[in-house]
């Protein structure tokens, strides 16, 4: 199965949630700042790169996370991926999209511009820190419910949380 | 071998260059207005349908055709196409995604703008299909090198290598070796 987390740039609120679905950030608690910027691909992707899907690593059930950065042209993206795949005979049942947008508040956004569009990521990194921090606890839940609804009980050792047992067919799962 | 031309809304340059890739349409003679319109899906599809891909038919080396469009944020889902079939496994040499965009002109554009977006379908068509006839010999072109690579592909096991394979070669009209996605 391969799970894509997307937002606007690929830079932010999807890095974190995917970084928490694969178990690099913690859980229980919200990182430091410092532990944030660590991240591979925190507030690092430039503008050119929006739209490449990036595997991040495979989560407990073997699945692959994936960042995107799909700028404002998400639906447009997904209809022509999906559609261009089916059409080279590729299966989509098992791509679920999560869109971590509706987790991002102003502070993301504002320094998410100012560090990529405007490249002053002295500035514009230390406030998308700090909204990263803010927005922490809703990324992680949407992570977290991501991974446990498409948890293989075989691998994973765990059962699929309540709700929804199984993903729309190349679907964006419910944020 | 699968072939994707992608424009703005699949609505005109891409299905023109995809009908003489079929041979619906002669590449050797600028059609009449009534010919072009009568292409299956000119100026017929909609903002809603931007990223839906139509079958358009088979090329002469047995290769199907397919229209798209990827409207204003092009490159972006290119590269999400691209990254995704990467992903997927599928090999470059088995799909060409062709820009076809590159040969249009700014009849074609406005006409587009007004019958599709505004809505004023008596004055953007005939502005649209006056322009793909003034564009008729570059989009010629871009199917006839299009189709040459098909061939090279179907000749050979390695892409030719001026043309990086499965991003649309020299057909994308930005010279040779489009730049890959950056992660």
């Amino acid at each position: 199965m391969i799970i894509i987390y997307h937002c606007f740039g690929g830079s932010h609120s999807s890095v974190v949630a995917a970084a928490v679905h694969l178990g690099l950030l913690p859980e229980g608690r919200v990182p430091s700042g410092r532990e944030l910027r660590a991240l591979p691909l925190f507030d690092r992707r430039s503008p050119r790169s929006h739209g490449v899907i990036l595997p991040l690593g495979r989560d407990a059930s073997g699945h692959e996370v994936c960042v995107l950065g799909a700028a404002s042209c998400f639906p447009v993206l997904r209809r022509a991926v999906l559609g261009v795949a089916a059409c080279l005979g590729v299966g989509t049942h098992d791509v679920v999209f999560v869109d971590t947008l509706p987790c991002v508040n102003w502070l993301m956004r504002l320094g998410g511009v100012i560090s990529r569009t405007l490249r002053l990521p002295w500035l514009g990194r230390p406030l998308v820190s700090q909204g990263a921090r803010m927005a922490y606890r809703r990324l992680a839940a949407l992570a977290v419910s991501t991974r446990d609804r498409l948890a293989d009980p075989a691998r994973a050792g765990s059962a699929p949380g309540p709700g929804l047992s199984t993903p729309a067919r190349g679907g964006s799962a419910p944020t | 071998m699968k072939v994707f031309y992608h424009c703005y809304g699949s609505s005109h340059t891409s299905v023109v260059a995809a009908a003489i890739h079929t041979g619906r349409l002669d590449p050797g003679r600028t059609p009449t207005a009534a010919e072009i319109r009568a292409v299956p899906h000119f100026d017929q599809v909609l903002d809603a349908d931007l990223g839906t891909v139509f079958p358009a038919g088979r090329g002469p080396d047995g290769e199907e055709v397919f229209v798209v469009g990827f409207g204003p944020g092009r490159e972006i889902v290119r590269r999400a196409v691209i990254s995704f079939l990467e992903l997927k496994g599928v090999p470059e040499r088995d799909y060409l995604l062709v820009n076809a965009l590159t040969r249009a002109n700014w009849a074609v554009r406005a006409g587009g703008v007004v019958s599709r977006r505004l809505g004023l379908v008596a004055l953007g068509r005939p502005l649209a299909t006056w322009g793909i006839q003034r564009a008729y010999g570059r989009l010629a072109g871009l199917v006839r090198e299009t189709r040459a690579e098909v061939r090279r592909r179907a000749a050979g096991p390695a892409p030719a290598p001026a043309a990086e394979a499965g991003h649309g070669p020299t057909p994308g009209g930005r010279g040779p070796g489009e730049p890959r996605p950056v992660p």
